[in-house]
């Protein structure tokens, strides 16, 4: 009991609940994000770097249909999951041939240029980005607080709960999927594609499936982030997204999704240190720049002395080419 | 991806199916025959979009895109080697251009030192740097067995570090060198070129060449030439490849430095940020040019500085970023190894 | 089994080339069923090029390749796996970082399990695939004498160990028509008789075989046909005794010392 209560004094020393909140959030967004990541890297071997890519268009595609087609907020959602998918068809399906290197530039490439055609078009409301999409979520969220009895400055602990159910839900889910056959025949093909086409399987077709997949969470989470910001702008859509998770990954450790969800927590917890709680007379400016230096360092170190992560296996890094 | 037999491995240098790539290359041109269709081709279409768009737009947008194409050319040709030689898909090979540029303004905004010395000595400290990633990071892990992905990843973590602690140092406003700005050379139709940059852009090329002329009759030149063809083979035959490698890494650097340099005297204003946007299309150069190959690198270089000028005749000009991501999807698609690579080799 | 009499494969005057240099030329060969055939010839005689464009891992540029009496050349390699053809590599392809057991699961054929949309439609019968295929899996892994190992990982067997398990998995596929690239290649003597005993009980279940080989004494004495390339096309074809006196095949190994 004394060690509970060490660390919640620990806790609220590194900040008060609105930090652990944010935290929480960030952890639970960018963890489903994540989710998707690992199941293309760590279980398919596919070097997908356009996650943010699909990010961006699960979340705007939702704002779009909710604000111009003036869908409802729930009819959006999977549609502009669709529309998510589709992309990454369209990256996958000329790129998937490429080697694990090249494909990682080719999903750049395609990513870099969705990501500038949302900044740049006027539809997507350009730098200034898209608001109003919110409406259906307040009332659930509400709803949700008085049931809760909350008071209203508590007003993200609605979504906080919703990000990490589906958060735990997603893990849960691509978890059990990879314990499948299915799963097994990823797993082969992160090791050795033509011995799986030697023994009949359609391997595109799985990478495919695979890469979907990561674009239907990446949407989630861009849904999830959108209502936590309450408006879309094209900075909350950059390539550091993909990075930044990539860190978290190997954080946690390749191959492991419980380590998706410690990663997770744990770069959120030195982004979000780095940016108000360090008690340093520094710019923003500075502070930016501080927290990427922190999360670029992060991941070499990582790379030089555990590359397997916190939780990784040690023995699959031993046979790894 | 590759079928065990190892011509196949020639045919498929970037893994993709077979046939695409041996199609293209059972035309069989030779080098000289490639860049004479090259520039054929390239003429060709300078004319067609001065007829559509009228001579001086064209003209102008031509010279621009050459200026460009000068800087691309030296950093792709610095950076050649190493992916050719490595296989490393460096992500911070952009920032070593931001790094060259701030070590310049370094000098000569805050020491204020002549330009040229500041010139020299942004290329001492980018290859520097260069060499000590080598030595710290990027050897020991080879060493170790790091797969692909853990290199790349090294990069990309790299690249932050670099980028923002200069930001962090520096801030992230724009920056501009001490050099002549204004004076500018006026050519005939209306052309006009700056005087740094018309100096900038001849010294690239003029480099460019020596580096050629070097690379080609120089023992240094000729090792490095023999690990990219086949580094296995190389070690083998008795060169000092670890060594030989550090060595191509502070070429890499330095000319990556001096292409920043070159590249923020002639764009004026300048942040931390620019070199990860000429990442994308230095990847396309380099591709373009296939593995390895200086002159490639030199062409890709050239393809790229074009393309995005003479995107501008027909789209606006915010979107010239993304005319060098286009690019770089279609080279590694059609065409990966290089369209200036001869189909055999490797 | 029940093979269909006469040539489960025939090719016809393939060719292949790449960078200028042809690498299969003209070649034509048949192998008939339920045969036991060695594809021999000496290095860069277009052997492994030629396996590779049965197999549909490279796209001839001219000639048929006939399997079943089907023209299968260009199709895709997983396609003509699927067909009942399959082939091994010249270097063992064992999954290293998933178990013995789940390298054989993999290779069973027709397991619902493997496509997604099964998966997602009825989650519950996902795994009921692998039940009967682990049985089988099982039962074949005694048989190589592997069953113990059946939870290590791959990359923890020794070489030898791998060339069983290759074989195994490839069994495990149920194939009609097996190409063996040199699976005798860098491996002890004992476990050579070992790996050709399996080798001959697969042909005496039906499968046939075509193998690359360099061992001549192992070809003598296995093979029942014989085929010899050279410069990438083929030299000489028939039963074992006709070749080792057929000067044609001598000089196509220009003296050279086949062991």
């Amino acid at each position: 009991m004394t060690t509970l209560a060490t660390l919640a004094s620990l806790v609220s020393l590194i900040g008060g609940t609105q930090f652990w909140i944010n935290v929480g959030l960030l952890a639970a967004i960018f963890g489903i994000f994540t989710v998707g990541l690992q199941l293309n890297v760590g279980y398919t071997g596919l070097y997908n770097f356009a996650q943010a890519g699909f990010m961006a268009v699960g979340a705007y595609a939702m704002a779009l249909l909710v604000l111009k087609a003036h869908l409802s907020f729930w009819l959006a959602l999977p549609i502009a999951a669709g529309v998510s998918v589709c992309f990454a068809l369209v990256v996958g399906i000329p790129s998937l041939r490429l080697r694990g290197d090249y494909f990682a530039i080719a999903s750049i490439a395609f990513s870099e240029t969705i990501l500038y055609a949302i900044q740049n078009a006027s539809f997507t409301g350009g730098e200034e980005g898209l608001l109003g999409y919110t409406t259906s979520w307040q009332t659930l969220s509400t709803r949700m607080m008085s049931a809760l009895g909350l008071p209203s400055q508590d007003f993200l602990v609605p979504i906080l709960i919703v990000s990490w159910a589906i958060f735990l839900l997603v893990v849960a889910f691509v978890w059990l999927l990879t314990k499948t056959p299915w799963g097994r025949v990823l797993r082969a093909i992160r090791e050795d594609e033509d011995a799986c086409r030697a023994l009949g399987k359609r391997v595109v077709v799985y990478k495919l499936q695979s890469l979907s997949v990561a674009a239907i969470l990446a949407s989630i989470a861009g849904y999830l982030l959108a209502l936590d910001l309450g408006y879309l702008s094209p900075e909350e859509f950059t390539p550091d997204n993909t990075f930044i998770a990539f860190t978290m990954l190997l954080v946690g450790g390749l191959g492991s999704f419980a380590g998706v969800v410690v990663g997770a927590v744990f770069i959120e917890v030195i982004l979000e240190t780095t940016r108000n709680v360090i008690d340093i007379p520094l710019s923003d400016s500075h502070l930016a720049a501080l927290r990427f230096i922190v999360v670029g360092a992060v991941l070499v170190v990582i790379v030089l002395l555990r590359p397997q992560g916190l939780l990784g296996k040690r023995d699959e890094m031993r046979f790894r080419r | 991806m590759t079928p065990s037999s190892s011509p196949d491995r020639a045919a498929n240098a970037a893994g993709s199916e077979p046939t695409a790539a041996s199609a293209a290359g059972r035309v069989g041109l030779s080098l000289g025959q490639r860049i004479s269709v090259a520039v054929g081709v390239l003429i060709l279409l300078g004319v067609c979009f001065g007829f559509l768009k009228g001579a001086q737009p064209t003209l102008q947008t031509s010279i621009n895109g050459l200026v460009t194409g000068s800087y691309l050319a030296l950093a792709a040709v610095g950076l050649t080697f190493i992916y050719g030689i490595l296989r490393l898909i460096n992500f911070a090979q952009g920032d070593f251009l931001t790094f060259g540029a701030y070590m310049a303004l370094l000098m000569n905004v805050f020491v204020h030192v002549d330009i040229v010395i500041s010139l020299l000595f942004a290329c001492l400290a980018t290859a520097v740097l260069a060499m000590v990633l080598e030595l710290g990071i990027w050897g020991p892990l080879r060493r170790r067995g790091a797969g692909s992905l853990e290199l790349i990843l090294s990069t990309i973590g790299l690249a932050y570090v670099i980028r923002y602690s200069i930001q962090f140092v520096a801030g992230p406003d724009l920056q501009q060198l001490r050099v002549n700005d204004i004076s500018f050379y006026r050519l005939p139709d209306g052309v006009t070129i700056g005087r740094t940059i018309a100096l900038t852009t001849i010294a690239s090329y003029a480099l460019l060449l020596l580096i050629g002329v070097l690379l080609r009759y120089t023992q240094l030149g000729k090792q490095m030439r023999a690990m990219a063809d086949n580094l296995e083979l190389a070690e083998t035959s008795g060169l000092n490849t670890r060594r030989l490698i550090v060595l191509v890494w502070a070429f890499g650097g330095a000319l990556a430095g001096l292409a920043g340099v070159f590249y923020v005297a002639s764009t004026g204003g300048f942040d931390p940020t620019f070199g990860f946007t000429l990442l994308l299309p230095l990847f396309a150069a380099i591709l373009v040019g296939g593995a390895g190959d200086p002159y490639g690198a030199l062409a890709g270089g050239v393809v790229l500085g074009l393309a995005e000028e003479w995107s501008t005749l027909f789209i606006s000009p915010a979107w010239q970023l993304v005319v060098g991501f286009v690019v770089l999807i279609l080279v590694l698609l059609v065409r990966p190894q290089g369209i200036f690579a001869p189909a055999a080799r490797i | 089994m029940n093979s269909p009499p006469g040539a489960l494969l025939r090719i016809e005057n393939l060719c292949r080339s790449y960078g200028g240099v042809s690498a299969v030329a003209g070649a034509s060969f048949e192998v008939a069923s339920g045969s036991m055939t060695a594809l021999i010839g000496p290095n860069g005689a277009g052997k492994t090029t030629a396996f590779d464009l049965i197999s549909g891992f490279l796209r001839p540029d001219q000639g048929s390749i006939l399997y079943r009496e089907r023209p299968i050349g260009g199709l895709a390699p997983e396609r003509i796996a699927r067909l009942g053809l399959v082939r091994t590599f010249q270097l063992t392809r064992v999954f290293s970082v998933m178990t013995v057991l789940e390298n054989m699961l993999v290779a069973a054929q027709g397991n619902s399990g493997e496509r997604l949309t099964q998966v997602l439609l009825r989650p519950l019968h996902a795994r009921r695939g692998d039940h009967a295929a682990e049985a089988r899996a099982l039962k074949l892994l005694s048989r190589f004498g592997l069953a113990e190992k059946a939870h290590e990982y791959g990359g923890g067997l020794s070489g030898g160990q791998r060339k069983l398990l290759e074989l195994a998995r490839v069994l495990m596929t149920e194939p009609r028509l097996v190409l063996l690239d040199e699976p005798f290649a860098g491996v002890n003597p004992t476990l050579k008789l070992e790996l050709l005993a399996h080798i001959e009980e697969m042909r005496d279940a039906g499968v046939t075989v075509l193998f690359i080989e360099h061992d001549m004494e192992l070809v003598m004495r296995a093979a029942e046909q014989v085929i010899v390339m050279a410069n990438g096309a083929v030299v000489a074809a028939g039963p074992p005794r006709e070749i080792r006196q057929d000067p044609r095949v001598l000089d196509a190994y220009l003296g050279t010392h086949a062991t």
